[in-house]
């Protein structure tokens, strides 16, 4: 159970926040125009890294705002938090 | 009672007699004995039974790290617990502990026929024999099985006493209250950092409060003389926590470790009426410092 450090409460434990999955999956201009492949890609497809990860968090037992957390998915390592909307840091 | 004890030692009150049970029959001990150290002051050499074989099995260490002394205590449907290691519990008045994996009694015991005949068990032996005939499995070979499985009986109704638990944030965490625990939460707290030391015995000290004699010094004085100091003076600390009788139980990511604090298992059944048996301590700590020489 590790640490996470909310953007607007500050540093809270893991049990507080609920995973929203891979972050930054763009949403297509035009879901009527994609083939089934293509939906069923933006929609399922995720990568599943073993490393740096970026993701998306809930402070669901908190202030229930999204943002955005680099994660190592080996070690639970988190280099950084930000707001959605932000700028994803660089590797 | 044999002479088997040291006498005059600082941490065994022997002013105070305490009765027990062990396997039905009455022994003494006195106030700071564990289970072990009582039964061998009264020459009970033979604790239980090894699992397969049934061999006899004896006293190996003074601690957690006790591999063969275990015993079931009390013989009540809910509050009996078996695999309690007779190293770490005190003894208490009332208390009742049996010997496990034996029938019909520790000395004598008809599962040490396995023992015997060993040598027609060899690897893969399970796996083989029972296989045949089939319809033995259901009504002959498993109930035969999960008969000797285990070394103690489980209770079968619901827990009755009551349990605790806390959270609570650190910014240092020292495990294991010996010599070079004592010395790194003293610092750590006098750098004034929030400073909590567990040890699972009833003192801390570690190896130090068996030393008594003269070739034990530390800083020119005698070990005792030196703890007694250091006791003292850290008591004084005010952010620095003392939790004895307490022990980790795990060690999770971002320094979040789970202990587990006996508060009444040593009380005498009358003392321990209508209060907290043990109380787990959810610790959230910055730093954590393993200070057992074990690992």
């Amino acid at each position: 159970m590790f640490l996470i450090n909310c953007p607007f409460c500050g540093e809270r434990d893991q049990s507080e926040f609920s995973s929203g999955g891979e972050a930054h999956i763009v949403r297509p201009k035009q879901p009527t125009e994609l083939s089934d492949d293509e939906w069923a890609e933006f929609l399922f497809m995720r990568k599943n890294i073993k490393g740096v990860q970026f993701e998306r968090w809930n402070h669901s037992h908190g202030c229930r705002k999204w943002f955005n957390v680099v994660r190592d998915t080996s070690n639970d390592k988190i280099h950084s938090v930000y707001k959605m909307g932000e700028k994803p840091p660089v590797k | 009672m044999s002479d088997l004890r040291v006498h005059k030692t600082k941490y065994i009150n022997e002013t105070k007699r305490v009765s027990f049970k062990y396997d039905g029959k009455n022994y003494f001990g006195y106030e700071g004995d564990t289970l072990a150290s009582a039964l061998l002051a009264n020459g009970v050499h033979l604790i239980g039974r090894s699992f397969k074989y049934h061999r006899p099995r004896g006293i190996m260490s003074c601690g957690s790290e006790e591999p063969n002394a275990i015993c079931q205590i009390g013989d009540k449907k809910d509050l009996t617990e078996p695999n309690v290691r007779a190293t770490e519990l005190e003894i208490y008045e009332g208390l009742e502990a049996f010997s496990q994996n034996c029938w019909p009694n520790v000395k004598f015991d008809i599962g040490g026929i396995n023992n015997l005949i060993s040598p027609l068990i060899p690897a893969g032996f399970y796996y083989k024999t029972f296989m045949w005939p089939k319809s033995f499995w259901k009504k002959v070979y498993e109930p035969l099985i999960r008969m000797s499985a285990g070394l103690g009986k489980s209770p079968t109704e619901p827990d009755p006493d009551m349990y605790d638990h806390k959270y609570v944030h650190y910014d240092v965490l020292v495990i294991g209250g010996g010599l070079s625990g004592i010395i790194s939460a003293k610092i750590a707290a006098k750098s004034n950092l929030k400073t909590l030391l567990v040890d699972d015995k009833k003192t801390i000290g570690g190896s130090t409060i068996y030393q008594s004699n003269d070739s034990f010094k530390i800083d020119d004085q005698h070990s005792s003389k030196w703890l007694e100091k250091e006791i003292n003076e850290i008591s004084k600390i005010d952010n620095l926590t003392v939790k004895t009788r307490t022990s980790i139980a795990a060690y999770h990511r971002y320094n979040y470790l789970l202990a587990r604090e006996n508060l009444t298992d040593h009380l005498s059944i009358k003392d321990k009426k209508d209060k907290i048996r043990q109380r787990l301590w959810k610790i959230r700590a910055k730093k954590s410092n393993r200070s057992d020489r074990r690992n």
